[in-house]
């Protein structure tokens, strides 16, 4: 009685909002399992009766589940577990052991992770478990002493199953996949990879243990399905949700959305560079953080803006911080790398490269600088000489006097890039450290232009649109 | 799901019964002749004296360790027991429990006279009493062997906590043979086991899942078919080895699923009935894997520990064993050792295999050694001079199975259940045999055939048998390479950046290009194709995504538009596939 009247009255707006986000973000953290995967019936059908029969009749079996990332095998697996589980009989029964390569590096690790998850280690009460050796002899024995009939049955999954597969020897592999097929405690041993070759890393005598049942999930989705599918992420459920008439505006606005021209051309973009479900989601989530009180349904402009935030171009991002005179500097270093076709060049070519076309802008031309002397710093005389190596401050444009070499690489270094130390700064300009001293005593650096492959009228526009309009600054072309 | 031991359960309490009988001064303990037991917050108590039969924990929750009482002592405000130690039927090793002659009762308990193991025990392990009828013991006395210490026979019907089903039987009897309670293996340290289900598995039911059953690789045939040359020389071997007592060293070869573990086991099973039967005088069988241990020097300690139960170091183990082999011992039995993996036991110096091919030539050995290992020329290839010499040139190789082996092999075991058409298992035999020889590659091809027989049928009751199409299928999903398909599901970006990879390579003449070069014949592709050109980020993320299912071969990332690009799947397979479209 109270449930209906709660659900006929109409929710406070805040509250709709809050019910939208914590239902929409656990579906796309995979935090909640769909009722049953899409488009993966027969491999569903297949891990069922798989597993299912080493539930309930005890017999050994091993597969490997193969499909590039995001395509689900984690998911098919957790539907199927689930599933499986949700039967009486079987949740006593079976017993899971989860491995993962990333965690599980070496052997041993993967052991002393086996017996803790089959809780095997109390076993033995206040023994000490030490060796490597033990460990793999007592699980093994542990194994051997059941049979098929009255032992219960284990279920092995490794996750990211190529890693195993560097392990020394494959001892784990092996040992696993002869249990598999000999007569002890029924095991399934179910391989997770996304590796399409990764039956050609098993060693002949583990994969032939192997029994060479393989599952492939890959995504086949048409751009209709895939529409459909984004429909269906962000679907409110009509049943479930306390709100109905927010429900309807939700939902038919979310076909609004799905119909407009151009969120259709936003999501052919994405579509047509993956088909990874998790970009997919994040593409979702950013666009779920902009529902709120004040813009309770999701607009055409929303999808856009957050698309354009997760396909912006790294490299790009971090050219929009840089300085002017770093600007120049990759300029001039992106001149040099188009002559000297990807080979490193020093310092001292880059600055003479940046002072020609400055020096060509500033109508004053000079001699090369800096040639010679490591102890002071090696001026070159400008127009405003004393402009001071701040390019904020100062003429930017004119080529500042070059400071002492050591100092500007230092300088570059800290402000290269929007945040110091951070990443990006090393992969815009790999400022090597010094590498040789020059016979005249000068510090040569090598520099090399790394993904720089923006072609050069990129460059410009990017200085253009960041420095137009600052007071005393010329752009060089 | 992991199981964690959180449980509490009820505490029980432990009282003496009266005051102390005697006082022992040189131990300094009080001798008490009952025990009370009761558990918390319950009115009833459990009495133990002297004599009584209890139940003692350990490690199998389901089936506690048997004991009886001889004295209640209480030293240092402890409170202990001196138990006389009795084996279930589960805790004594099979090849002993053959020794029996007749088939255990299943509540069955034998006297147990390990040394090993210690009879002091915390009365706080006791958890209750248990009933045992004693079957009569004096015609034991009598059996034929008088050496042997007799041994003591009882029957035990086991009343657990609230159990009310307690049938009676009649006692049994039974001559025994010899003595059995040398178990190596102490009740309290015995190994652990998987838990055991609730209800029993399920019991195939149709015709399929019975042939299912059957040709799954664990299930033993009655008898191994196509391997009868083999069986016999090795039979031969190690049969002559042990009558005349010396020692010996064979090695077997061949690829994997040719049947060499299982011949071997099956000439040992037959040995054994023979030694059983008195034929053969008996002897010791171990066995040992390369791959199973973690360290060559392991093979030391595990031969050990199955030789005499010791536990050592691998040092000590290899000097305790060749103490062994080369005395004399007043009665000894020939060893038969089976080295599995034999590369694996590779080191550097040798000293293993050296060792372990030694043994047999020594004169008081009387060690017969079996080495299996896949490839035929493992002695000239990674053994030095010394140790491929004491290997000696008894070998033997076992060749891929014809296709008419396997045929016969499925056959066998199938053993007259009507699954299979005749051509299916032609087809099944014909391919694995054309592919590798591998027996169990066969047996699970026809393994998931009958699943997808079963699923296809129309009809879920009657199946009918597995045909040509299930095969094809069956062979089909196993063999069959996923590089096309995945190259056709994969994104539009992604195939094209494939294409450019081509397009790269035709151009330089090369199979390898920078993911530089890559990209510019990607974007003028993306042009030409009226697409958005991606961003340099976009192209190295879709080119890391084939780079993850391994169609293309990347150097390391972070070398960024640098690193080179190569194809992992011929150039026609992605023509193929991106021209199929």
């Amino acid at each position: 009685m109270s449930k209906r009247k709660l659900k006929d009255s109409p929710m406070p707006i805040g509250e709709c909002i809050s019910q939208v986000q914590t239902l929409l973000r656990e579906r796309l953290c995979h935090q909640q399992l769909p009722q049953r995967p899409e488009g993966v019936d027969s491999q569903h059908k297949h891990l069922m009766e798989l597993l299912k029969r080493t539930a309930v009749h005890g017999e050994s079996n091993s597969v490997l589940i193969i499909g590039p990332r995001g395509t689900g095998k984690t998911q098919l697996l957790r539907c199927v577990l689930a599933e499986l589980l949700a039967e009486e009989d079987v949740d006593k029964t079976l017993l899971q052991v989860h491995l993962n390569g990333l965690l599980q590096t070496d052997d041993r690790i993967a052991l002393k992770e086996i017996t803790r998850q089959l809780s095997l280690e109390n076993v033995v009460g206040d023994q000490v478990f030490g060796s490597f050796a033990e460990n793999l002899a007592f699980l093994l024995e542990a194994l051997k002493k059941g049979d098929r009939s009255s032992s219960r049955p284990v279920l092995f999954i490794l996750d990211e199953f190529d890693l195993f597969a560097h392990h020394k020897n494959q001892t784990l592999l092996y040992n696993l996949l002869d249990v598999s097929q000999s007569a002890q405690t029924p095991v399934a041993v179910v391989g997770l990879t996304c590796r399409l070759d990764v039956l050609e890393l098993l060693e002949k005598r583990v994969k032939s243990r192997f029994s060479h049942r393989q599952i492939h999930l890959l995504p086949s989705l048409s751009f209709s399905q895939y529409l459909q599918a984004v429909q269906a992420q962000l679907h409110l459920p009509d049943t479930t949700f306390p709100d109905t008439t927010f429900c309807y505006d939700w939902n038919a606005s979310l076909k609004a959305l799905c119909e407009d021209k151009s969120v259709e051309a936003v999501l052919l973009r994405h579509f047509n560079s993956t088909k990874d479900f998790r970009s997919l989601h994040r593409l979702l989530m950013a666009i779920l953080c902009r529902v709120s009180v004040n813009n309770p349904t999701i607009k055409p402009a929303d999808l856009l803006d957050a698309s354009r935030l997760l396909s912006a171009d790294a490299m790009t991002n971090v050219l929009h911080g840089l300085s002017i005179l770093e600007l120049c500097l990759v300029i001039a270093m992106k001149h040099l790398n188009d002559i000297y076709d990807g080979e490193p060049f020093n310092l001292q070519m880059v600055y003479n490269g940046l002072r020609a076309p400055a020096a060509a802008g500033g109508g004053a031309s000079r001699g090369r600088g800096g040639g010679g002397g490591g102890a002071g710093p090696a001026r070159v005389p400008t127009g405003e000489a004393h402009a001071g190596p701040q390019p904020d401050h100062g003429g930017a444009a004119e080529v500042p006097p070059v400071p002492h070499r050591c100092q500007a690489v230092g300088r570059l270094r800290l402000r290269l890039g929007p945040e110091e130390g951070g990443r990006e700064e090393r992969r815009v300009l790999h400022l090597g450290l010094p590498r040789r001293v020059c016979s005249g005593g000068g510090l040569v650096l090598c520099v090399t232009v790394r993904h720089l492959s923006q072609s050069l009228r990129q460059l410009y526009q990017h200085a253009e649109r960041f420095y137009q309009g600052k007071p005393g600054v010329k752009l060089v072309r | 799901m992991a199981r964690y031991l959180t449980r509490n359960r009820l505490r029980r309490i432990y009282k003496w019964g009266g005051f102390p009988v005697s006082h022992d001064r040189k131990l300094k303990t009080d001798e008490y002749d009952s025990l009370h037991i009761s558990l918390e917050d319950l009115p009833r108590t459990t009495v133990i004296t002297n004599g009584q039969y209890i139940l003692i924990e350990g490690v199998d929750d389901d089936h506690p360790y048997v004991a009886k009482v001889t004295k209640l002592i209480e030293s240092d405000k402890k409170k202990k027991a001196l138990v006389q130690w009795f084996a279930r039927v589960g805790e004594v090793p099979p090849n002993k429990l053959k020794l029996l002659g007749r088939e255990p009762h299943p509540q069955e308990i034998f006297y147990y006279e390990g040394p090993t193991c210690e009879d002091e025990i915390d009365v706080e392990s006791i958890l209750n009493t248990v009933q045992v009828h004693q079957s009569l013991l004096d015609d034991l006395r009598s059996s034929s062997d008088e050496e042997e210490e007799p041994q003591e026979e009882e029957e035990e019907e086991e009343e657990e906590f609230c159990a009310s089903q307690a049938s009676m039987r009649t006692p049994r009897k039974t001559p025994v043979k010899k003595a059995t309670p040398t178990t190596p293996r102490t009740p309290r340290h015995a190994t652990p086991s998987i838990p055991s289900r609730s209800l029993p598995a399920r019991q195939p039911g149709s015709a399929l899942e019975e042939a299912r059953a059957r040709l799954h690789v664990s299930s033993v045939p009655e008898s191994l078919p196509c391997r009868e040359q083999e069986f016999q020389d090795i039979y031969n071997f190690v049969e002559s080895k042990v009558m005349d007592g010396t020692g010996g060293c064979m090695y077997i070869s061949g690829v994997p699923g040719t049947g060499k573990t299982a011949t071997v086991h099956e000439v040992i099973r037959s040995l054994q009935r023979a030694s059983d039967a008195d034929d053969v005088p008996a002897f010791n069988f171990i066995e040992i894997n390369g791959m199973k241990m973690t360290d060559p020097h392991q093979a030391y300690v595990q031969i050990l520990q199955k030789l005499t139960g010791q536990k050592a170091t691998p040092d000590h183990a290899a000097a305790l064993l060749e103490k062994r082999f080369s005395h004399a011992g007043p009665k000894k039995e020939s060893t038969v050792l089976l080295v599995d993996e034999l590369d694996l036991l590779w080191t550097r110096k040798q000293n293993v295999m050296y060792n372990l091919f030694d043994w047999p030539t020594r004169r008081h050995g009387r060690l017969v050694v079996l080495t299996i290992a896949n490839t035929m020329d493992l002695p000239e290839r990674i053994m030095i001079n010394r140790v491929a010499s004491r290997l000696g040139l008894t070998r033997m190789s076992f060749q891929p199975y014809s296709f008419k082996q396997l045929q016969q092999i499925i056959m066998s075991r199938l053993n007259k259940v009507k699954a299979f058409e005749e051509d299916a298992l032609q087809l099944v035999s014909r391919k694995v045999a054309a592919l590798s020889g591998d027996a169990r590659r066969c047996l699970d091809i026809c393994r998931r055939a009958t699943e997808i027989c079963e699923h296809t049928s129309l009809d879920p009751g009657a199946p009918g048998l597995v045909g040509m199409s299930h095969v094809m299928q069956a062979l089909d999903e196993m063999f069959s390479s996923a590089y096309v398909t995945a190259i056709r599901c994969a994104s539009v970006q992604e195939q094209l950046f494939l294409r450019s990879v081509l397009m790269e390579f035709r151009r330089l003449g090369l199979e390898e290009a920078t993911f530089q070069q890559v990209l510019v014949q990607h974007q003028a592709l993306c042009r030409v194709e009226g697409l958005q050109p991606p961003s340099v980020s976009e192209a190295l993320a879709a080119c890391q995504r084939l780079g993850a299912c391994r169609l293309l071969l990347l150097e390391p990332s972070r070398l960024g538009v640098l690193q080179r690009v190569r194809l992992n799947v011929s150039q026609d397979d992605v023509l193929y596939a991106l021209k199929a479209e």
